[in-house]
């Protein structure tokens, strides 16, 4: 059963599915617990690739002899039932599933990403206060926004607000320092 | 390649960190957390098909948020009813803490939402309490919807009621006998700052103005450390992160002010710009015994700072009884 995350002692069946926020019998603190069927499916042990029984059955492709079940749907690879990869309904191999992974086609495998239109603000705005750093960050942030501009941002869809902004205050800042150097020389 | 684009939904609540934010959002087959931190996105997906339990606890952070709000309430209260001149700031802070008071009040209690997979538990937000079981009941439709209903009367509950809990579930993290050190220095900064910040503006000394400028430094220094560092005791890291954070923000707002009086003072003074020795002795003088408003400033942060450090030293107090039990 499920366990308190404050005092972790098991919960009563009693407390759990009900919908309604009940104290925990242990330390009081009010709880509420919502199991699903996931919670008591057996963990499928590893099966062993099948051995081929009858004549005129494929084979799979990394283990001669076995049965091969499924076929990848990248390469088109035979596969038996240890080499065979579900993700997202899609049956990969594990090389396809390798490249794929290494050449961030595979969205969920990709645990993380660079947010250069955050990247880009930061250099345009937070310098702003220390005034002389902008004489750097400015070109570095109108750098970034042009080069990043069409890479994929963040995994949610966002617009390109931030690159605009620091595209414009990127862009003051240049302004600003190329006035002042002119009223300088002058 | 699966390289279909997935929309996501904004799932209400989020958490905050010192350099981060994170958040849940639902998609088609999955739940994704996503932790912001600067630049970088990390994330978890969590498959509907995969979920085992969402479990939701009920917290009392609302209760110091309350507390914290009334004191601040009390104190610039009385400040306006004792101004002989007409008290625009303290009036103006007095109805904003009202309304932060009555924002608190109305959004109801704080809480946790868990989501538990056979080898994690994620610790996720959704906000307040009644958001929470909102989504927790979108979210359980969804799943149902995956995973099929669990059938209450033939459920394994009965079956299973001694059954040992599953090794490879991720218990909360274990509690080490930790001594938020960085945590009590922090607050004893805090409580020390904020008496001498009062009693410098009765008192007038020079040698106080300084320490001052100085203490704003290490009330900003030490919360970070303890912010980063953290501490590992689970029951009391919310309201001491929650302390530590309401400190950091009353250090940066006093030295934010301190900031525009140290820039704002040379503007009506020209003649200072090219002495910082007495430019910092004006300012300095400003605070002490010139300004009325700096006065209620010092005043109110110098309380600010003692609430909050009181606060806090009671939290470690408890996290030191709890460890020792």
């Amino acid at each position: 059963m499920i366990a308190c995350p404050n005092c972790r002692s098991i919960q009563p069946a009693d407390n759990v599915n009900t919908g309604l926020v009940t104290p925990c019998p242990k330390c009081s603190v009010m709880l509420r617990g919502d199991v699903f069927p996931a919670f008591y499916r057996v963990r499928n042990t590893p099966l062993a690739a099948s051995a081929i029984q009858e004549q005129d059955k494929a084979e799979c492709f990394n283990h001669p002899g076995k049965q091969a079940l499924t076929a990848c749907s990248i390469c088109g690879r035979l596969l038996c039932s240890l080499c065979e990869i579900n993700l997202d309904s899609t049956i990969f191999c594990i090389p396809c599933l390798e490249s794929g992974k290494e050449k961030k086609k595979i969205s969920a495998l990709e645990n993380q990403r660079l947010l250069y239109d955050n990247l880009a603000l930061a250099f345009a705005f937070c310098p702003i206060l220390f005034v002389f750093p902008t004489l750097i960050t400015a070109p570095v942030s109108l750098f970034i926004t042009l080069r990043y501009w069409k890479t994929p941002g963040s995994i949610q869809r966002r617009s390109r607000f931030r690159f605009v902004l620091a595209f414009v205050l990127a862009s003051l800042q240049i302004a600003g320092w190329i006035f002042f150097i002119a009223q300088v020389l002058d | 390649m699966t390289s279909s684009k997935a929309t996501y939904k904004k799932l209400p609540g989020r958490c905050f960190s010192l350099f981060g934010v994170k958040r849940l959002w639902q998609g088609s087959n999955h739940l994704l957390w996503v932790e912001t931190v600067m630049t970088r996105e990390h994330y978890k997906r969590f498959y509907y098909k995969d979920i085992q339990a969402i479990i939701i606890e009920q917290t009392s952070h609302h209760h110091y948020w309350n507390l914290l709000w009334g004191i601040l309430i009390l104190i610039f209260l009385i400040a306006a009813l004792s101004a002989s001149a007409p008290p625009y700031i303290s009036g103006f802070l007095t109805f904003f803490y009202v309304v932060c008071l009555t924002v608190n009040l109305l959004f109801g209690p704080t809480c946790n939402v868990y989501l538990q997979t056979a080898v994690q538990l994620q610790k996720v937000s959704f906000g307040r309490l009644t958001k929470a079981l909102l989504v927790a009941n979108r979210l359980k439709t969804i799943i149902e919807t995956e995973q099929g209903r669990l059938d209450v009367s033939n459920s394994p509950h009965a079956a299973r009621k001694d059954r040992k809990p599953d090794p490879l579930v991720q218990k909360p993290e274990k509690t080490k006998p930790v001594f938020p050190i960085f945590h009590t220095l922090a607050f004893s900064a805090f409580v020390a700052t904020g008496f001498s910040r009062i009693v410098q503006v009765g008192a007038g000394w020079i040698a106080m103005g300084f320490a001052d400028l100085f203490s704003i430094i290490i009330c900003m220094i030490l919360p970070i450390i303890a912010l980063v560092r953290g501490s590992s005791h689970v029951q009391y890291r919310r309201p001491l992160g929650i302390c530590t954070w309401a400190g950091l923000i009353v250090s940066f707002l006093y030295g934010f002010i301190n900031y525009i009086f140290f820039i704002v003072t040379p503007i009506q003074n020209p003649g200072l710009s090219t002495n910082p020795r007495q430019l910092l002795m004006t300012l300095i003088n400003t605070f002490i015994n010139g300004h009325p408003g700096a006065m209620v400033i010092q005043i109110g942060t110098g309380a600010a700072c003692i609430i909050v450090g009181c606060v806090g030293l009671l939290v470690c107090a408890k996290t030191i009884k709890s460890n020792n039990s």
